[in-house]
């Protein structure tokens, strides 16, 4: 029933932002005028929800706009979320290999939560269900820092007293 | 101590704060993580996991809040644990025992769990070994033993830390290690309890480990598990320590704010229903071991004298008896205000010689009896010769335990005066001359070896009381005389 809406979304933002036009209309559907659903559908939120939310609603038998517009609200918020550390801003392109790649590998509708950190030099640091693995390469140097520093001395002829 | 990115690396978990509850945080994520684990938040505060549910971890804080919703939180995959070291002698430190005296930082290459489990039953020793507080009534009434728990029971103000202090200084001075847990109390009374003992000249053998009232809940409650752990390590090093836990009922109340704040069910007095467990797990740590023996002294603080209050019946009966201060007594002026009736001592008594525990049989024998006539006394009866003798003997012993604030006295002088006393050498001597030569045989007692010889002697070759008033009535010369100060009527 949601599937349609859900697979668009990608990041935690796009829920939030969804989550707002969903508010919106639920209010919308006790005003008249302007206000109206019909209106605010239109144009009070962008043309893809519109379209899926109408098409979606047009299907439904018995349940009204405003059941479904519930039950699709606490699904949205319910949705499980992957925090990314990231040490660049990604493009779409990017968030889309990331969230289907995420979404293949959990089984599971999960949007992704973005954060900004370039202390980490690249890669990436994923946490997820309380569980953090940190594929960053600022890691990778920490780890591999010591042996650096070791070859470094031993090729230069430097003894550590 | 812990490192945040350190332990994230370490276990590979993260949590986040999801709410804060004043002193406890409610957390989501730490899959793995165990009850009483210490987790580290993002800020570098220290918590430690107090309960679980469902996708939602309860942490308590043991540093100062600067926690914020949303913060990272790692595991550490450790229990609570605090660096022990032999160092720690002498200190004033806090329940991480990190220091608040100004001194240097504790160091340990082997820390250890504050919450270990108590000894098995096969590593215990019935007590042997007498512990002497220096207080007459407590050594002659209600004795004490190595590897005891006693209760220190009373209302505010009755006199129940100068008889802690006095036990200390006493035990101290005789090579024991004391440990002095403060829970909760404040900053000002922490700082003059380590100057009393810097003054006394017993620092090289106490040790304050020390959370005050304004410090994290928290905190306060690991104090008293923080000083049994100290007291575990020491006798790991087979030394006899004994530690004071001033006091339990301050504990009780700090353990009923979290378990409330954490939604625990609440049980009588609000008090969550695992009380008893909390404060009995702990004192089970004490005892008689092979290696040595850890006598604890719990204080517990009554209202308007009410034994019968729910924390307060409950370490009575997990402890091996109590020292009741009577507030009516203190108002009476007696000190130590301790009810000789009220109190008891479940292992005390077996720790004893047979004169020691036929003088406190006869002693409290007495003591009843003069309870009564003095009852008698307020119907304003005419008295007779016996009833006179008993009242005018009782007078004399209400001098003798009459004792002064932390003057220790060692029990083979006390039991020589009671038995002059009992003698009735000084049945015609006015009430504040029998006050002065006391005071005269103690410190003749403690300044002159060849006196000190003579009266432990005499002790030792007596196996009861009445033999030992017969030999003082025959030979007087064993009084010695204050000339100056003393005289007859």
């Amino acid at each position: 029933m949601f599937s349609n809406i859900i697979n668009k979304i990608r990041t935690k933002e796009d829920v939030y932002r969804l989550v707002d036009e969903i508010e919106l209309l639920l209010v919308s559907l006790y005003e008249n005028g302007p206000r109206g659903f019909n209106s605010t559908m239109g144009f009070g939120v962008r043309s893809w929800v519109s379209e899926i939310l109408l098409s979606e609603i047009a299907k439904m038998d018995n349940k009204s706009p405003e059941e479904y517009l519930k039950s699709l609200r606490e699904v949205l918020t319910g949705l499980e979320s992957v925090n990314l550390t990231l040490a660049f801003e990604p493009s779409d392109k990017t968030t889309n290999k990331f969230s289907s790649y995420l979404q293949e590998s959990t089984g599971k509708d999960v949007v992704l939560d973005i954060s900004l950190d370039k202390s980490i030099l690249g890669g990436v640091v994923i946490s997820y269900r309380g569980i953090y693995k940190d594929f960053s390469i600022a890691r990778l140097f920490n780890e591999s820092s010591q042996t650096i520093e070791e070859t470094i001395r031993e090729k230069m002829g430097i003894r550590v007293t | 101590m812990y490192d945040f990115k350190t332990c994230l690396e370490k276990t590979q978990e993260v949590g986040y704060v999801d709410e804060i509850i004043y002193s406890l945080v409610y957390a989501s994520g730490l899959p793995m993580v165990k009850l009483y684990e210490i987790v580290v938040f993002e800020s570098g505060d220290i918590g430690q996991v107090f309960s679980m549910e469902v996708g939602s971890v309860k942490i308590l804080l043991l540093s100062s809040m600067s926690v914020n919703v949303g913060d990272r939180i790692a595991r550490t995959d450790e229990p609570l644990k605090i660096p022990v070291s032999e160092s720690v002698m002498g200190r004033l430190l806090d329940p991480l025992l990190r220091p608040l005296d100004g001194g240097s930082a504790i160091e340990s290459e082997n820390p250890m769990s504050i919450n270990a489990e108590p000894p098995q039953i096969m590593d215990r020793l019935e007590v042997k070994t007498p512990l002497e507080t220096g207080v007459t009534m407590v050594d002659l009434v209600v004795p004490l033993s190595h590897g005891q728990r006693e209760l220190v029971i009373g209302d505010r103000k009755t006199g129940k830390t100068e008889f802690l202090l006095q036990t200390i200084v006493t035990q101290a001075r005789l090579g024991v290690t004391c440990i002095y847990a403060i829970i909760g109390q404040k900053k000002v009374e922490i700082q003059r309890l380590y100057e009393f003992f810097e003054s006394r000249g017993v620092s090289n053998n106490t040790l304050i480990i020390a959370s005050d009232s304004s410090s994290q809940p928290g905190l306060i409650f690991q104090t008293p598990y923080s000083a049994m752990t100290v007291a575990e390590y020491l006798l790991k090093k087979k030394k006899d320590v004994l530690v004071v836990l001033d006091d339990m009922t301050t504990h009780a109340r700090v353990y009923r704010e979290i378990s409330l704040l954490a939604r625990k069910f609440p049980g009588r007095a609000a008090y969550p229903g695992d009380i008893f467990f909390i404060h009995s797990r702990l004192l089970e740590r004490s005892g008689n071991f092979k290696r040595g023996s850890i006598s604890t002294l719990a204080v517990a603080e009554s209202i308007l004298g009410d034994l019968s209050g729910y924390i307060q019946t409950n370490l009575m009966a997990m402890t091996d008896g109590h020292i009741f201060f009577d507030i009516g007594l203190y108002n009476q002026g007696k000190r130590p205000a301790i009810n000789p009736f009220l109190s008891v001592t479940r292992v005390g008594h077996q720790t004893q010689t047979s004169l020691e525990v036929d003088v406190s049989r006869e002693l409290l024998s007495f003591l009843v009896t003069y309870e009564k006539m003095k009852q008698f006394l307020h119907f304003g009866a005419e008295v007779g010769k016996t009833v006179r003798n008993i009242l005018n003997l009782g007078e004399r012993i209400d001098i003798f335990f009459d004792q002064k604030e932390f003057v220790s006295i060692p029990i083979n002088i006390n039991i020589f005066i009671l038995s002059v006393i009992w003698s009735g050498t000084w049945n015609e001597s006015k009430l504040e001359e029998v006050g002065r030569q006391i005071d005269f045989i103690i410190n003749l007692y403690n300044k002159d070896r060849d006196f000190e010889k003579k009266v432990n002697d005499l002790i030792g070759t007596h196996l009861n009381f009445s033999d030992l008033i017969n030999s003082i009535r025959r030979d007087q010369g064993l009084i010695p005389k204050n000339e100056h100060k003393f005289s007859t009527n």
